[in-house]
């Protein structure tokens, strides 16, 4: 492009212009010849080295975090996240997990605390020549996150845990100053990584010594969410009150026709009607037919304080029409209700009975 | 799972009493039938007398608005 003579005043606008970064406003002819070929290279689509889109940067920030020992983990369902609201305040975030841990599945949380053993198994990424001219070799791709924790398990509670390896699920990893470290899912939306496996190691008995014992194991699934897009909350020590529930596992115990005699016992063996049983009979107990999918009516509940169980009265007219061998799934409070009723923190899983 | 209605329990007696059934009996001869048919009667020693005034409570919490001249139609 030929060069154009123009007048100073109009250079020096154009350069102040750029200066603060807005784009000429005159264009074509008028354009000085460093704008000038600046205009050129857009117009024909070349790489513009000038125009910063990339955040890359090495100065020191002056306020950061810095990662501390590993202090607990906290499972989530898939998809699990915290909103802007949830992450105004430490208070805010801890309350919002909380409420998480008994929320029905596939919105859940599943902390875990007790972690007395920590291992990176990230290997290094893989590297690769680049060609026959050089001896130059490059990452080609990124190694995977995948961390083992040993914890103060016990044989029932790791059988409940090792079903991790059915479950879909994202991981958040939470640091001994309480900072909770997860990904930027969206603007503004702060969720798990996404978890790739995670797997429950097999018990072991103590030899010379209990290191992970009782361990898991979480491989995640995306480098870039644990890499390029990590962030974290920095709460306190209170959200170690955000606890994982202890199933329950109702069991009948006896029935006269539609009348049934059922038990919670939670994991360990402790029947929770002793303590709670009261509590308990007032919460909504539902039912289900198995065989059509629809609700089977539950008419009453009540303490049943001499067989330490609860006696559930089905619907009648709906139990007579059912045939011999058919099935109805009874189910207990919520895991949410009965926190809210200060049983905590526990779920029922499910009876199935069957009609004789 | 299916959708399930909305359920509204009163205590009664230390006794759960799912009120939203019972309170779509529309009569109190059927409301007590149903309480003796269930088998809450004889599991908890309550009479029919009692299965009627739990009866009127249910209707009472489930449908306060209707049942301010709540007529229970009883056969003699």
């Amino acid at each position: 492009m030929k060069s154009q003579f123009i007048p100073y005043n109009e250079q020096q606008k154009n350069w102040d212009y750029m200066k603060r970064g807005f784009a000429p406003k005159i264009v074509s002819r008028r354009l000085i010849p460093f704008l000038a070929v600046a205009y050129m290279a857009d117009v024909l689509g070349l790489a513009n080295c000038a125009t910063p889109d990339s955040v890359f940067n090495t100065g020191v920030p002056p306020c950061d975090l810095k990662k501390k020992k590993m202090k607990g983990v906290i499972f989530a369902d898939r998809g699990v996240t915290f909103s802007g609201a949830d992450v105004a305040s430490a208070a805010a975030f801890i309350a919002a997990v909380k409420t998480k841990t008994t929320a029905a599945r596939g919105g859940r949380v599943y902390p875990v605390w007790d972690l007395l053993n920590f291992e990176d198994n990230t290997g290094d990424p893989a590297t690769g020549g680049i060609g026959n001219l050089t001896t130059a070799t490059i990452t080609t791709s990124d190694a995977v996150p995948a961390f083992r924790f040993g914890y103060n398990g016990t044989e029932m509670r790791h059988t409940r845990m090792s079903a991790m390896a059915s479950a879909t699920l994202d991981v958040f990893f939470v640091d001994e100053g309480f900072a909770v470290y997860g990904t930027l899912k969206s603007e503004g939306v702060f969720g798990g990584f996404n978890v790739l496996q995670a797997y429950g190691d097999v018990t072991k008995f103590v030899v010379a010594d209990a290191v992970n014992q009782y361990s898991f194991r979480t491989t995640l699934g995306d480098v870039t969410e644990y890499r390029d897009k990590s962030t974290y909350v920095v709460t306190n020590s209170g959200i170690t009150a955000a606890v994982g529930l202890v199933n329950v596992v109702l069991s009948k115990l006896s029935n006269v026709t539609n009348v049934y005699k059922i038990q919670a016992i939670a994991d360990g063996g402790t029947n929770l009607e002793v303590l709670n049983g009261a509590a308990l009979a007032a919460l909504t107990w539902t039912a289900i037919n198995l065989q059509t999918g629809a609700a089977f009516i539950v008419t009453s509940v009540a303490d049943d304080g001499a067989l330490d169980a609860f006696t559930i009265t089905l619907d009648n007219t709906l139990y007579t029409a059912l045939a011999s061998g058919d099935k109805v799934q009874i189910s207990g409070p919520t895991a949410a209700a009965m926190s809210a009723a200060g049983v905590k923190p526990y779920e029922m899983i499910p009876v199935i009975i069957t009609k004789p | 799972m299916p959708k399930v209605e909305p359920i509204i329990n009163i205590m009664v007696d230390g006794i759960n009493i799912n009120a939203t059934h019972f309170a779509k009996f529309a009569t109190v001869d059927e409301a007590v039938a149903a309480f003796e048919s269930d088998g809450i009667l004889k599991a908890h020693n309550k009479s029919k007398d009692w299965a009627e005034a739990i009866y009127v409570r249910c209707r009472e919490t489930v449908t306060p608005s209707e049942t301010k001249d709540v007529k229970v139609t009883k056969k003699k």
